[in-house]
């Protein structure tokens, strides 16, 4: 049995090895994944902000009048790249759609006893371009109400302040930071890469060897198709194992790479938890596996396996999207959705926040269904073996 | 040697006729022997039931009815044994396309339970027997249609099993490389193995077969060796082969025909 186990695995990963386009997508696709994503969002956000830093945001004001803007020398500082000038309010729709400027202040000024009180209505658009605009203009007003103040208080800047900050302390270890904020994505992409990684091979070790005649020739010989289904299984797995490490291998790229600042290593996770993300892998990698291969041999063609496949892809991309939704942890209802479960707990595995008996129900949650997969297709196989493993 | 006594498989198709379920009768009480170093030819048209009766013998099928021997064994109880000794080719039967010839035979071997030792010994006669070595560590996938046989054959015969079967195995070959699946069907007569093939093809049992059994639709309309059936109905004694085969059938249509207007 373990001769024909290791032959049929044998086969398969010859056969893989000299497949390019699933090396490709259970390799390098992983790999290079994380780091080309994080280049292109640092690339564009450094670009962006750029581009947002140097340019003049313009004011247009009614009913205020700029005698006392530029007279401040404080002011005069929050005023960089800010372009304020007076117009009237009838030409504040024409100013707007024209795109001569980002904001129109519509001021009403109401004396009050020793001060004005004046009352301004943004007008904006809220795009993103226009929220940008909207924050400078804010922090102007926010500083000229606070001149007025002082003003007011007869110039003492510190009565602004009873209350100050000095200093703030995060208690917050490097792990819990990086869990909270890279820990919901790794997880995703690790456990739907791990997907499609097994899945990659898993249509053709049984659709397809069906569909090319060769399983038929493999079932008249004495090696039992067990074994041989069992060779297929192991090498699924192992292309899911494949496919997760080089996902892994792209994070510690991206984070070497572009997160040298973020002051976390893989050693601050500790040795247990990473054990535990370990065994939680190889638990997900046999289910996926197990439920993949079975698509695969119950299928009349490959086409039919690629769509079961395909679906069951959308289902577990959608599912995983709740893992990536900040704040969002693990609950007693997730403990029990398959996959979902596995994602999460890695989340918090990560974070370091994982309850043991929590960690126990996912881990034998799924062994269980893997095993429910593994009998339910080998009884499937032997009660109807005509039907689905020949070639109609 | 294969012994065929009585032997029946029913497709169940789940399709609702006038009489309720209309189940196809693949295979209708099939008997016949074939003896080592002789070449039986299972001789019928398409959908007669010789890809059904061939998979019966070569274990991937259970039949309903009868009972089939193989080298001795039974193909139902002993099937492990029985895949011991056959060599099962079929014309829709393909390669590994991402292996060499060379790894196809390590991998089949393996299967077959051979040896290391032994199968190296065995993948080297192939070589030289099949004349092999100039392609077989080069992809099968990327091997002309001839060549492609000549490693499908070596795949069969790996385990030199003394029950070879060619389930119409000459289809899609062109004249040359049919031809050189004839000269490999004669080599294992020759070698005393047990030889059955299926055709629809007449001139291929004129060519090759000492027994012949013609089925049709599932039903036996002829057994008997080579002789017999060219001697076989005394009107038509001049008929040639082929014409022999197509009366044959157009008789069995006819019985056919008055069994289903007896029942009506």
């Amino acid at each position: 049995m373990l001769a024909i186990i290791w032959a049929s695995l044998k086969k398969e990963v010859r056969e893989v090895l000299r497949d390019k386009r699933t090396l490709l997508l259970t390799i390098l696709v992983p790999l290079g994944f994380y780091p080309a994503m994080s280049l292109m969002t640092k690339d564009l956000e450094r670009k962006q902000s750029a581009k947002m830093e140097d340019r003049v945001v313009q004011v247009a004001v009614a009913g205020w009048g700029d005698d006392d803007l530029t007279d401040n020398p404080k002011l005069m500082e929050t005023l960089v790249k800010i372009k304020w000038f007076s117009a009237e309010l009838s030409e504040k729709d024409e100013l707007l759609r024209s795109g001569d400027i980002d904001i129109f202040l519509e001021v009403e000024s109401e004396p009050k006893k020793g001060y004005v009180h004046k009352k301004v209505i943004v007008h904006y658009f809220s795009t993103i371009q226009g929220s940008l605009a909207m924050q400078r203009v804010s922090l102007l007003l926010d500083k000229m109400r606070e001149l007025e103040v002082v003003k007011q208080l007869g110039g003492n800047e510190n009565m602004l302040k009873p209350i100050e900050i000095v200093g703030r302390e995060d208690h917050a270890t490097a792990r819990e930071v990086s869990g909270n904020k890279y820990g919901g994505m790794g997880a995703y992409f690790i456990t739907f890469l791990a997907f499609t990684g097994c899945m990659a091979v898993a249509v053709d070790t049984g659709a397809g060897e069906k569909e090319r005649g060769t399983l038929e020739a493999m079932l008249v010989t004495p090696g039992s198709f067990m074994g041989v289904a069992a060779g297929k299984l192991v090498f699924i797995f192992i292309m899911g194992m494949i496919s997760v490490l080089s996902t892994i291998g792209g994070i510690v790229i991206m984070v070497v790479g572009y997160g040298g600042g973020s002051g976390f290593s893989v050693a601050d996770v500790g040795i247990t938890s990473l054990l535990g993300i370990a065994i939680l892998l190889i638990s997900l990698l046999i289910f996926f596996s197990a439920i993949l291969f079975a698509f695969s041999i119950l299928a009349k063609s490959s086409k039919e396996a690629h769509v079961r496949s395909s679906l069951l892809m959308i289902v577990v991309a959608m599912s995983l999207v709740y893992c990536i939704i900040p704040g969002v942890g693990i609950t007693k209802t997730i403990l029990w959705v398959p996959i979902l479960n596995a994602a999460m707990s890695i989340k918090e595995l990560w974070g370091g926040k994982m309850p043991l008996i929590d960690y126990l129900q996912v881990l034998v949650i799924l062994i269980t269904l893997s095993a429910i997969v593994l009998c339910w297709i080998s009884r499937k196989v032997n009660k109807d073996r005509e039907k689905i493993l020949l070639k109609q | 040697m294969i012994e065929s006594k009585q032997v029946s498989k029913v497709f169940k198709t789940g399709k609702k006729g006038n009489t309720g379920k209309a189940d196809v009768h693949a295979v209708d009480g099939v008997s016949f022997r074939c003896e080592p170093g002789r070449v039986f030819a299972l001789l019928g048209p398409n959908g007669s039931g010789k890809t059904t009766l061939l998979r019966m013998i070569s274990t991937l099928m259970s039949p309903d009815k009868g009972g089939l021997i193989v080298g001795g064994f039974d193909c139902v109880k002993q099937s492990e044994e029985v895949r011991k000794r056959i060599g099962f080719l079929t014309g829709s039967a393909g390669l590994h396309e991402k292996l060499s010839g060379r790894e196809t035979l390590e991998f089949f071997g393996t299967l077959q339970g051979l040896s290391d030792e032994h199968l190296e010994t065995r993948i080297s006669q192939m070589i030289e027997e099949f004349k092999l070595t100039e392609f077989i560590d080069r992809a099968t996938g990327k091997l002309s249609m001839g060549q492609k046989q000549r490693v499908m054959i070596a795949r069969t015969l790996i385990h030199d099993p003394e029950v070879v079967i060619f389930d119409e195995a000459t289809t899609g070959l062109d004249v040359l490389a049919a031809r050189g699946l004839m000269d490999i069907v004669r080599a294992c007569k020759d070698a005393g193995k047990t030889v059955l093939f299926s055709t629809h093809i007449m001139g291929e049992v004129a060519l090759l077969a000492d027994d012949v059994t013609i089925l049709h639709k599932g039903k036996q309309i002829f057994s008997g060796t080579i002789e017999e059936l060219k001697q076989h109905g005394g009107a038509g004694a001049g008929e040639s082969m082929e014409e022999k085969f197509i009366s044959l059938l157009e008789e069995a249509e006819e019985r056919l025909k008055e069994k289903e207007e007896a029942l009506c």
